[in-house]
């Protein structure tokens, strides 16, 4: 077998890491901040992670665990600013004005409902899963994604 | 998957695709790993890693150990001179030997080559040697899941340790097969050694020791099953460092942490798990890292509920993250930012040690706690910032005149810790004038 090393594994996950990340947080500074903390904490701890089944899995769970934890300390700071989207795809079926709503909407939502949206709906994952990932229950999740879909009905005008 | 209605879906679909459309910043897909940086980490955690590790698997409880255990090795009674330069073990972590370890091979010194005991694993395997001499010192197993040298053994090579993974062995050899194996020394006669192997079947990973910048909150505590935690609260603007890990032997249980303070809706560990190709699947692995905003949090008390056959083992302290340097293209945290001088952490005011540096640099900093943080370096004070909160920042000193020593003090009132490190600048992202191109 061979060996897993930071550089092979950790390095080229920072892209999805990094999507995974901006889908939560939506601030590209802070979802930077994210993936850099997974990489440190993967730098750090390489010699146990590496020996994981699956060590991309623990790079989700400890990027969506900052994401997470971010909130208290984001929202003391007034965080945050509802960002417009300019630029968008001409292959994008929804026009622009729509992703703004959207957008808007989106960030009503908790980080916790944000994550569990973007791990399930986005990324495939399982409800158990994404409880792995949140460390929390998977009755959790399923609350947590139903809240939040309720929540972009009512802010889209779909409920 | 989520059931949603189509229009919804759709509107989603194209919210997401133009998320992920948005390039990463090049600070993430430019990583370089710098080798010297690799070393100057590895220094850096050299605490956390004094604890060899084997992974063998957890097999044949019902085996007893002792039967498989040949007659111990012939040791010679005069060691050489070198042998007075060998460590005090064992250390074997940061917590010295696990309680729940079984003693394989007792502490032996000696020196030369020498063939040790046979026997099986039973668990997760400990190894910690040592060697000081003028000449080589490798060990050995008849099964290739234990091998390691050194080329040569020196005072500097201090306490050795291995982690060695389960499934794949050492250096990509094959990994444990279940069978006995036979550990050997191959030393040159001169080359003193020593060394001690134990055992546990609750063996888990090392978390870091906890540095002067930070309080504990819960000590390093382990039990078994459901528990209650004592209660702790959390100071305005802190970092909590949360180590959890629980291990439930071959199969996959979880460890639940009912609704608290620090986090409202609980937590789900999942717990280690042996594999039975001796690999380890550690989804769950710590640590969580949280905020307290500027109330605090508290009191918690932390309720675990798990299985009986769970063990576990917390350790709960507040802090600065560390310094982490982001958003500087291409100088990240596991880039090229290279101190000109030791990190120095602590809590509340203190003065720090002088340097000297022909190179540009920057203070670097990450404090946490209630109050702010001013760091005077050669008498020109500079706010590092008026609110703790745990993230890095930064700031260089104008007037800097190369060789010239720097002195640095620190003001903060004593519930402020600080990490604190003079770095390196390079290219001209941090402004002209000294900058030395790696």
């Amino acid at each position: 077998m061979p060996e897993l090393t930071f550089e092979a594994v950790a390095v080229p996950d920072a892209r999805r890491l990094y999507s995974l990340a901006l889908s939560i947080l939506r601030d590209e500074g802070e979802a930077e901040d994210a993936v850099q903390e997974a990489l440190l904490k993967a730098w750090r701890s390489w010699d146990s992670v590496s020996r994981m089944d699956r060590p991309t899995a623990w790079l989700t769970r400890v990027c969506v665990n900052h994401c997470i934890s971010r909130r208290r300390h984001l929202r003391s700071r007034g965080w945050p600013p509802l960002a417009l989207i300019e630029d968008t795809a001409s292959s994008n079926p929804v026009p622009a004005a729509d992703l703004i709503d959207i957008d808007r909407a989106y960030r009503r939502l908790s980080f916790r409902q944000r994550a569990a949206i973007t791990l399930n709906y986005r990324h495939g994952y399982s409800v158990d899963e994404c409880a792995v990932f949140m460390g929390c229950r998977p009755g959790t999740v399923r609350a947590h994604l139903a809240r939040g879909l309720v929540t972009l009905r009512k802010e889209l005008g779909d409920a | 998957m989520l059931d949603i209605d189509p229009g919804l879906d759709t509107r989603l679909r194209a919210f997401f695709d133009h998320i992920e459309a948005s390039p990463p910043p090049s600070a993430l897909t430019d990583i370089n790993i710098a080798p010297a940086r690799r070393r100057g980490m590895t220094n850096l955690l050299a605490g956390l890693t004094a604890v060899a590790v084997v992974v063998a698997g957890v097999t044949l409880f019902a085996v007893e150990l002792r039967s498989h255990r040949s007659s111990p090795p012939v040791i010679t009674s005069s060691s050489p001179p070198s042998a007075s330069l060998l460590k005090r073990m064992p250390l074997l972590g940061n917590r010295g030997v696990p309680t729940s370890a079984q003693v394989v091979i007792p502490l032996m010194r000696g020196h030369g080559s020498v063939r040790l005991r046979t026997f099986t694993p039973q668990g997760t395997l400990l190894l910690q040697f040592d060697c000081a001499g003028p000449g080589s010192f490798k060990i050995s197993s008849t099964n290739p899941l234990v091998g390691s040298d050194l080329s040569k053994c020196s005072t500097s090579a201090g306490v050795t340790t291995k982690t060695v993974g389960g499934s794949s062995g050492f250096e990509g050899k094959p990994g444990y097969d279940g069978t006995a194996l036979t550990l050997s020394i191959t030393a040159a006669p001169l080359t003193s050694w020593e060394i001690f192997v134990a055992e546990t079947t609750t063996w888990f990973p090392e978390v870091l020791p906890v540095q002067a910048d930070q309080q504990v909150l819960v000590p390093l505590t382990d039990g078994t099953g459901s528990s209650a935690l004592p209660t702790f609260s959390v100071a305005p603007d802190e970092s909590i460092r949360v180590n959890i890990f629980c291990n439930s032997g071959t199969s996959g249980k979880t460890l639940e942490i009912a609704p608290n303070p620090l986090w409202p809706d609980g937590q789900q560990v999942q717990c280690l798990v042996f594999n039975a190709d001796g690999s380890i699947s550690m989804v769950g692995f710590g640590p969580a890292v949280s905020q307290s905003g500027s109330g605090g949090l508290g009191p918690i008390g932390l309720q675990f509920t798990a299985d009986p056959s769970v063990s576990w083992e917390v350790q709960i302290t507040e802090g600065p993250d560390g310094i982490i340097l982001p958003k500087l293209g291409n100088l990240g945290p596991v880039t090229q930012d290279v101190g000109v001088a030791p990190k120095e952490v602590g809590m509340g005011p203190e003065v720090l040690p002088t340097f000297a540096t022909n190179q540009h640099y920057t203070i670097a900093f990450s404090c946490s706690g209630p109050g702010s943080l001013t760091v005077i370096t050669s008498g020109v004070a500079h706010v590092a910032t008026t609110q703790c909160g745990g993230t890095t920042g930064w700031f260089t000193p104008p007037n800097q005149v190369p060789g010239q020593p720097v002195s640095l003090s620190v003001e903060a009132p004593p519930s402020v810790g600080w990490e604190i490190e003079a770095v390196q600048v390079y290219g001209s992202t941090w402004g002209a004038g000294g900058a030395t191109m790696p």
